[in-house]
């Protein structure tokens, strides 16, 4: 009796997943806007110039596709000093993924500069690839109200299957607002603000 | 709170680890302890020479020390069961920063189970690639009355200090420093009977003194809190347990933000009641809590985000704060244990609303939905299956502040499937299989955002384990995965695409000999992408495909007790391609733009020298090969990159109870290549450090 349940389960487990008819997407309504461009990553550069477009749409699933598995995020002092209760220590792809739905929902438009001042940024040989940037982004908020980030940060790219990825993102610091010259938080401050909410 | 009265507090409380030690100059020590101590130093001394030597002259002088000044306090035994100090220091040194350490750790067990602990440590850190340094220093002090009253009392006191100095590109210095002390006192009784009632109660009481700064602002506070708590429990029939919790906490002092300082207060309550059973098969629990609290608190002007305003300059930058926050949490969880059948439920529900007065936030409303069901049972004595289904879903909405109505919902759901299936084929042969299915979906109530979106990932994994014979094994992997990302808002859906990655990947082991193990793993993934409305005009996007395949083979080499070597070898082809055209019978055409070659070699070296003394090295080559190809054009780059690294380990440690510990890891790092920065090219990654107990 125990064998032919645990066939039936089987069966029906296998048909369920396989068919795909557990779940269903909703219907999608036709596209009127262009695409996004987003090549596929075939190097650092290409999956770096993906990141900034996913910021500038706003385009979350893009975002996603440029996280590695074995994502990290280290913030830099400020950051930790701003948002003590946030766990830092554990921020993966799965925290980096929520964080960006949430960011890019709550908030009007971003305009992204990742490649603002480009202090290392050697090809990838092997499968692997360190850069060194400056990057800034300009996010007005739900109320218009606009506020940059400018920060120093290492970030490390990885052949993943296929595809380049993000795989480590380290802010180093904040760097000065590139007219007024007063002090601005790195995109840590954003990670901080949503996860802390 | 009077920052003086503050002051005063911690003054005694740092001042009480003089106090406590004091009546240990006429304590006894433990002497069987030493003497047994003794005896192992003495023996290590035998083995070691003149380091063990030194410590057994210590301990033997310690002990007479002790045993001169022994004095009997009333009530019997010895005051200062015993006294342990551990100083350790180090040096770090890896890729990105040298850490210096210092750290000095003193205990002391007093008679009835009492006892004091104090911790002194220094950290100095400095960063090789950036200007930076960080110095820490901290301070902390423990006592635990143990069983001298009749409930559980214990004073703590910290310190840390702390300060960060960063150079960004321009040269200008950011200094971020902290200094902060606390005191805290915790009392608690547990087991308080009156009649079938069972209560435990707690009390805390706590000062905090910070002065702090961050970006040239000053953020200094000093405040009072004081919390407590009562449990209460009985058995209301057996096997079913009920349990209610009261906690309030009440702060008040004042805040310091750049040029303003002013009162802070907060108070917080939390009450909450649960049943708890374990009957027969049956277990779990059903709790509910109710939680509120109201902070007031200098804070920065802050947007709808929550983000800190460092735009505009006409609105005023720092606004006293009122934050308000309730909220329910229910959960339940049930567990059912037949035999080789397990049943595991849980379910959950939060749901808060959080105001502020000030920030551009306003208020906010969340609620979260959990289930989890696992399910798993085995069947006769080669088969077992498991299944579990997850469901989370929540939304949370916003009325900024200064906004009429609430912006809408934004919903968050997730669903997820997994089933796993187990069965032993024959004696060695074992396969495993597991499938899951799960749907993601954003939701913009209103559509306040385009962002609305669905993603459904589907997962096969099966694997085969085949032992043949007592040494050789092998293993065959097939692992299919589908993704469908599809953004339902017209504004986003011209990127909609279902991605199908197909991955094989056979291996073996094989031990030759004793001496000689060799493996191999192949992999081939292949993932192709289409996008759903490539064939519109406005889209243009073709489909692509991406292949990978790699052979890895290990060799081991264990020449003698104290030599190994291993040896990998990894090749691998890429090639990405895109759709040119699709047939009549709808045969698909695809076009290379890019092929890559990575070959990497890897040697490693080790050798036992001692007990205590390893020596390794290693090295390791990439050659990176890679065709571009743009119509007729080729685009060929060549690429070759290396690192080699050489060190020791050395972990020594002399004498048992009282011990001298050192540690010594070092590696001396060259690379070179295209992907290698000038901070990776050359360095030292090493551990030292030196400690010991006594």
């Amino acid at each position: 009796m125990q064998r032919i349940v645990a066939a039936v389960l089987l069966i029906a487990g296998l048909a369920l997943t396989l068919s795909g008819c557990l779940f269903e997407p909703r219907s999608v309504e036709s596209p009127l806007a262009g695409i996004i461009d987003l090549p596929f990553a075939v190097d650092a550069r290409t999956a770096w110039n993906n990141a900034q477009t996913s910021l500038d749409e706003t385009y979350s699933s893009g975002w996603e596709d440029v996280i590695g598995d074995n994502f990290v995020y280290v913030p830099d002092s400020d950051t930790r000093n701003a948002y003590p209760d946030v766990d830092w220590d554990n921020w993966n792809a799965e925290q980096e993924i929520e964080f960006a739905n949430r960011f890019f929902s709550n908030i009007s438009g971003i305009d992204a500069d990742l490649f603002d001042e480009e202090w290392e940024t050697p090809d990838g040989s092997g499968g692997q690839a360190e850069w060194e940037i400056t990057y800034l982004l300009e996010v007005t908020d739900q109320a218009q109200s606009v506020q940059l980030y400018r920060g120093r940060a290492i970030i490390h790219f990885f052949l993943e299957g296929n595809e380049w990825v993000v795989d480590r993102w380290e802010d180093l610091h904040g760097e000065p607002h590139p007219e007024t010259q007063a002090l601005l938080l790195t995109m840590g401050g954003i990670r901080g603000a949503f996860a802390s909410k | 709170m009077s920052r003086n009265l503050v002051r005063a507090f911690l003054v005694l409380m740092l001042a009480a680890p003089g106090i406590w030690c004091l009546p240990s100059a006429l304590a006894q020590s433990d002497v069987d302890g030493e003497d047994e101590s003794g005896d192992a130093a003495a023996d290590t001394a035998g083995a070691y020479g003149g380091l063990a030597g030194l410590l057994s002259q210590l301990e033997d002088a310690e002990a007479d020390s002790l045993a001169a000044v022994a004095a009997e306090l009333p009530g019997g035994g010895p005051f200062l069961v015993s006294w342990t100090r551990e100083p350790a220091g180090g040096v770090r040194a890896e890729v990105r920063k040298i850490q210096y350490s210092g750290e000095l750790k003193n205990s002391f067990t007093l008679k009835r189970a009492s006892r004091i602990t104090e911790n002194l440590g220094y950290t100095y850190e400095t960063f090789r690639q950036q200007e930076k340094s960080i110095e820490k220093r901290d301070n902390t002090f423990r006592y635990q009355a143990g069983q001298f009253l009749p409930f559980t009392m214990s004073v703590s006191t910290d310190w840390h200090w702390s300060e960060d100095l960063t150079v960004n590109s321009l040269g200008l210095t950011n200094l971020t420093a902290r200094d902060t002390k606390n005191g805290n006192l915790q009392l608690s009784k547990q087991n308080i009977k009156t009649g079938f009632l069972n209560h435990k109660i707690s009390m805390n009481a706590r000062l905090d003194d910070q002065q702090g700064e961050s970006q040239n602002q000053r953020n200094d506070s000093s405040e009072g809190k004081f919390s407590g708590g009562l449990q209460t429990g009985f058995e209301a029939i057996e096997g079913v347990s009920i349990a209610s919790r009261v906690y309030g906490q009440t702060v008040s002092g004042e805040r310091a933000l750049g040029q303003v300082t002013n009162p802070s207060s907060a108070s917080t309550d939390t009450l909450g009641i649960g049943a708890y059973f374990e009957r027969g098969v049956l277990s779990g629990l059903f709790d509910v809590s109710f939680a509120s609290f109201e902070k007031r608190y200098l804070d920065y002007r802050r947007n709808a985000n929550g983000l800190i305003d460092t735009m505009d300059s006409d609105v005023e930058k720092i606004v006293q704060e009122l934050e308000q926050k309730d909220a329910i949490a229910l959960r339940w969880q049930g567990y059912v244990d037949i035999g080789r059948f397990h049943l595991k439920t849980e379910l959950g529900r939060k749901t808060d609303q959080h105001e502020y007065l000030n920030s551009g936030q306003g208020l906010k409303e969340r609620l979260e939905d959990t289930m989890k069901l696992s399910f798993g049972f085995a069947v006769g004595s080669s088969d077992s299956f498991s299944l579990r289904y997850e469901y989370k879903w929540r939304w949370d909405d916003q009325r900024l502040k200064g906004a009429a109505v609430f912006r809408g919902r934004q919903f968050d759901k997730t669903r997820d499937l997994h089933f796993q299936w187990n069965r032993q084929l024959f004696t060695n042969t074992s396969l495993t299989t597991k499938l899951h299915q799960g749907l993601a979906q954003s939701i913009a109530q209103f559509q306040y955002n385009d962002n609305d979106r669905d993603r459904l990932s589907s997962d096969f994994y099966t694997q085969i384990r085949s032992r043949l014979g007592e040494k050789f094994s092998t293993t065959m992997t097939f692992n299919a995965k589908r993704i469908e990302d599809m953004s339902i808002r017209s504004a986003r859906s011209s990127n909609n695409n279902v991605k199908d990655t197909f991955e094989v990947s056979p291996g073996y082991q094989w031990p030759l000999s004793d001496w000689l193990t060799l493996s191999q793993t192949y992999r081939m993934f292949i993932q192709f992408t289409d996008y759903v409305f490539s064939d519109l005009e406005a889209v243009k996007k073709d489909d692509d495909y991406n292949k990978r395949a790699s052979l890895l083979t290990k060799v081991g080499l264990t020449l003698s007790e104290r030599l190994s070597l291993s040896a990998s070898h990894e090749n691998n082809a890429k090639y990405d391609a895109e759709r040119t055209m699709t047939d009549a019978s709808g045969r698909r055409f695809y076009n290379r733009n890019q092929e890559q070659q990575v070959t990497k070699l890897d040697l490693t070296l080790k050798y036992v020298a001692t007990k205590w003394l390893t020596v390794e090295g290693a090295t390791n080559r990439t050659w990176d090969a890679t065709d571009s190809f743009r119509g007729t054009e080729v685009n060929t780059t060549d690429r070759d990159g290396g690192k080699f690294w050489l060190g020791c380990v050395l972990d020594k440690s002399v004498g048992k109870t009282k011990r001298f510990d050192v540690s010594f890891r070092v590696k001396k790092y060259r690379a070179y290549g295209p992907s290698v920065r000038e901070v990776n090219a050359d360095y030292w990654d090493a551990d030292i450090s030196v400690g010991g107990k006594f």
